[in-house]
């Protein structure tokens, strides 16, 4: 399973391009110790079994794969939240200690602090980077308007829908200027129009800020027409089958490019990959 | 409101998004004004008054229906004496037992128990939920022991150790208030929603900033709720306490009139002890109202209605 992605990029994975890479995950493996049903005893469950990925700089990258696969935990520990059990995260080209500034995370839950306003859910990093007032109300500001909430600035969580909401945790998670957005499912607690709406503003923000994305997701349509590259993982152990080029032309957003038939092809052989692994996918099955 | 500003901006959803002149454009004209944080119970347009005399009235009855029935001698007068000569008790014993002395003695007691015991009870509820949770899970079986010893029975035994002095009754009035504060501040620092302790925690911030900028804020709301249902067992117990071991204060004042079977004077004291009681109940909620933003009720009031 390792071997086909290994060969891939064993041309690429010289000291030069490795350093080069924004994000290397070098033989990340995380083992959980769960308690056996039923009887005495734990046993290990392999989540993520070597797992290796480069993510170039400013870069749009999704990780795609069934649910329960590991992509969350692989995203924690990008995300410094979790430890891999062996391997290790390098962000340019320096292990990954834990979480920081660095890196902005976007969950699926919004999880905005509902006793602060929308502003100041948006200056939580600033306040940590010890920005000074005006310039936190600047910042704030710009990204407020960036997103298309500034007029809600002084509302309070509760009172946005839930689009709205999303778009307050990308604005926070960009305000402090991480080199690196992590995001997973991000869209996934909204309705389909909401969503493809989001994804437009998604990419239209990507486009200002330039930043580096990691993409969590399970739909096969938001990974391809959201990303550069597309990583397809397995379960069971989780681990990158294949990372798929994406050809589409940009920019994407505002266009009717999810029904071009190229759109469909792409879509397509990324299902069959999906799809393929059939020992992998019954494990899979039996594992649920 | 928020109903309103989802269909607003449903209708938004082809136009760019960026352009803030034309969303200004859109709200003033879906005639969207401040937000009301909290919904009156179906008033509308009446003046502050009349809300509040309606809020009440099944108070006012019961208060018309004591005033009444002694009078009409439904009531025995001598046992339930009208709510009128009450009145004229509590304004009576100013003067003759001087009760503002007595008020302000029991309410330093119940206010410093309640001080002690949140002193106590807060940080190290913070420290057994967050930082040490083995510690907790040690010593949480003791402290549920702890908390099952009658308040009224360790009164007495208190007593030996530190005498019929102020000292003892602010002891038990604290130990009473301590526990559940304690438990509250546990479990409500358990129950933090976890994305976002998984969100704050992606922030990269130490303990302490962690604490100040996400737990304390988190957990406020059920802290003053567990401060302000401890306010009212301060209370309780402080009257408890008066009775069986003062020489001063509201409850040993009824405890002296009950001897003396000044029945009337009981009620005025009583009524003294009940409306202390509620003031210092709406102080709590005035406090938590000030600095914990309201939410708005989450389930639908109207059948059909989509919930905030």
């Amino acid at each position: 399973m390792g071997t086909f992605q290994e060969q891939r990029y064993r041309g690429e994975d010289t000291s030069d391009a490795s350093s080069a890479a924004k994000i290397a995950a070098n033989n990340v493996s995380r083992i959980f110790s769960v308690k056996n049903l039923g009887e005495a005893g734990r046993s290990e469950f392999v989540a993520i079994s070597r797992l290796n990925l480069t993510v170039n700089d400013g870069e749009f990258l999704a990780i795609l794969g069934p649910s329960g696969c590991g992509k969350s935990s692989f995203l924690d520990i990008v995300a410094g939240l979790a430890r891999p059990t062996s391997g290790e995260i390098l962000i340019n080209g320096i292990p990954v200690q834990g979480p920081s500034l660095d890196r902005g995370i976007v969950l699926q839950g919004y999880a905005l602090f509902p006793w602060r306003t929308v502003r100041e859910n948006v200056e939580f990093g600033l306040e940590i980077k010890k920005t000074s007032k005006r310039e936190r109300r600047e910042i704030s500001r710009d990204y407020l308007e960036l997103v298309g909430l500034q007029d809600f600035a002084e509302r309070y969580p509760h009172e946005l829908s839930g689009g709205m909401k999303q778009r307050v945790a990308i604005a926070r998670a960009l305000a402090f200027n991480p080199e690196i957005l992590l995001m997973d499912e991000p869209f996934g607690a909204l309705d389909s129009q909401t969503r493809e709406m989001l994804q437009d503003e998604l990419l239209r923000i990507w486009d200002e800020t330039k930043k580096t994305i990691l993409f969590v997701t399970h739909s096969i349509d938001e990974a391809v027409f959201l990303a550069d590259r597309v990583a397809v993982m397995t379960s069971n152990p989780g681990t990158i089958q294949d990372i798929v080029d994406i050809p589409l032309p940009r920019p994407r957003q505002g266009s009717g490019i999810r029904l071009s038939p190229e759109f469909g092809r792409v879509r397509h052989r990324i299902w069959e990959l999906l799809h393929t692994g059939t020992e992998g996918e019954a494990k899979h099955n039996r594992a649920i | 409101m928020t109903i309103q500003l989802v269909n607003g901006l449903e209708e938004q959803k082809t136009a760019p998004l960026a352009s803030s002149s034309s969303a200004k454009v859109r709200m003033r004209s879906l005639g969207i004004s401040e937000t009301s944080r909290h919904r009156s119970c179906g008033w509308h347009g009446g003046r502050r008054v009349f809300r509040f005399l309606g809020k009440y009235v099944s108070v006012w009855l019961l208060l018309a229906v004591w005033e009444v029935a002694p009078r009409l001698g439904l009531v025995d007068p001598v046992f339930v004496p009208p709510f009128s000569s009450v009145m004229a008790t509590v304004w009576e014993l100013r003067t003759t037992s001087d009760l503002l002395h007595h008020v302000g003695i029991s309410l330093f007691r119940a206010l410093a128990g309640f001080l002690l015991a949140v002193l106590v009870a807060l940080p190290l509820g913070f420290l057994l939920g967050g930082w040490f949770p083995c510690v907790e899970a040690a010593l949480s079986p003791l402290a549920d022991v702890f908390s099952q010893a009658n308040p009224f029975i360790l009164f007495h035994i208190i007593l030996l150790f530190l005498g019929i002095g102020e000292a003892t009754k602010v002891t038990i009035i604290a130990w009473a208030c301590v526990w559940p504060i304690l438990f509250s501040t546990i479990a409500a620092i358990r129950h933090i929603d976890p994305v976002l302790k998984k969100t704050a925690a992606g922030f990269g911030l130490s303990r302490v900033a962690l604490f100040w900028k996400v737990v304390l804020p988190a957990t406020a709301p059920s802290l003053f709720t567990s401060l302000r249902l401890s306010a009212g067992y301060a209370f309780f117990m402080l009257i408890a306490a008066e009775m069986m071991g003062a020489s001063s204060g509201l409850g040993w004042l009824v405890l002296s009139y009950q001897e003396n079977y000044h029945v009337v004077r009981i009620f005025a004291v009583a009524t003294v002890i009940a409306v202390l009681g509620l003031g210092i109940d709406g102080m709590m909620r005035l406090l938590e109202r000030l600095t914990v933003v309201q939410v708005e009720p989450a389930m639908p009031r109207h059948p059909g209605e989509a919930p905030t």
